[in-house]
């Protein structure tokens, strides 16, 4: 999307969120559509709500959440983006490998909801 | 700035976002008006629901404001009202507790690692209300890109209290311990289909860092 175009606050907003790292763009992801859902269908209709309007910025949190599963992260840290930031406990394997689970979940929802629009 | 604001109004009525700024765009048919491409179509559209947003920030009544929107997912109140009981009550009680949320009991979908409530109605309607009267360019664009907004502020002063798990990251068993915060994260989305954007608060609440 060209930018150049718009006034200034909304062009550098653009720029702004779009220049965030990977895990903060996961994170976005996670605290916007996940952390206060209460199962997967509420995830969905979250993430529809928004992709409905405009799913520019659901396709760069796909990417970067796709990113951090294929690229090895420091320890804890997909631990962290589940429990912490996504605010989901995962008892039966809280572990990295568990919290990837987890996320390939989110990936792949947001992938249909994206493709569905 | 009165040039931008001029070449928006500009954009807003003819919508063509490619006459505006001089670049030509050739309609397959080779007359009448050229045909926007999808991100012409997207840009006006966002400039569009901005304009539509306004200057003035909207002011809400959290209860109303999920009495009107809670098909919509608005449930502040429900999740997070001060209503709620805090510990845990005894098994076979349908009653959500916010102490409960931490093991996933009655009324909740899941466990989670931090649950907490409003203090009061008061304090839920101020601290909501003021962070939009003061952040209200910057929700204005978020919900003129994509209809969303997300944001983690801080009060300043206790607003919550509620629980953490202190087994969280595989420090122990699931364990509730009681907790306070001044953070608040709030989520405004725009009603589906409103013409125009009509903003409403998905779910403001204390919140616990990760």
């Amino acid at each position: 999307m060209d930018t150049s175009g718009l006034p200034e606050s909304l062009r550098a907003r653009i720029a702004e969120r779009s220049a965030l790292s990977p895990i903060d763009k996961v994170r976005k992801l996670l605290h916007g559509y996940v952390a206060d859902a209460e199962d997967f269908g509420e995830i969905r209709a979250n993430l529809l709500h928004t992709a409905r309007t405009n799913d520019f910025f659901l396709r760069q949190y796909l990417d970067a959440l796709e990113s951090i599963l294929v690229e090895p992260q420091p320890p804890g840290t997909l631990l962290h983006l589940v429990e912490g930031d996504a605010n989901w406990g995962i008892d039966d394997d809280q572990t990295d490998a568990g919290a990837a689970v987890f996320l390939r979940k989110v990936a792949e929802l947001l992938r249909s909801v994206i493709d569905e629009g | 700035m009165a040039q931008a604001e001029h070449e928006l109004r500009s954009v807003v009525e003819q919508g063509r976002v490619g006459a505006a700024h001089g670049a030509a765009h050739e309609s397959e048919s080779g007359e009448g008006e050229p045909a926007g491409t999808p991100d012409d179509i997207q840009l006006q559209e966002i400039m569009r629901r901005r304009e539509l947003l306004g200057d003035e920030p909207p002011k809400f009544n959290i209860a109303d404001n999920d009495d009107a929107h809670g098909d919509h997912g608005a449930h502040t109140v429900d999740r997070h009202g001060p209503q709620l009981p805090l510990p845990r009550l005894p098994p076979g009680v349908e009653t959500k507790t916010v102490e409960g949320r931490i093991y996933g009991d009655w009324g909740w979908g899941k466990a989670e690692s931090k649950s907490y409530k409003w203090t009061d109605h008061t304090t839920m309607n101020r601290e909501v209300n003021q962070y939009i009267q003061e952040q209200w360019q910057m929700i204005r664009d978020d919900l003129a890109i994509d209809g969303f907004h997300e944001s983690l502020f801080d009060a300043g002063h206790r607003v919550g209290q509620g629980y953490y798990n202190k087994g969280m990251y595989g420090a122990g068993p699931r364990h509730a311990e009681y907790g306070e915060t001044s953070l608040v994260r709030v989520r405004i989305a725009v009603v589906e289909g409103s013409d125009p954007p009509v903003p409403f608060v998905v779910t403001a609440y204390p919140a616990g860092l990760g």
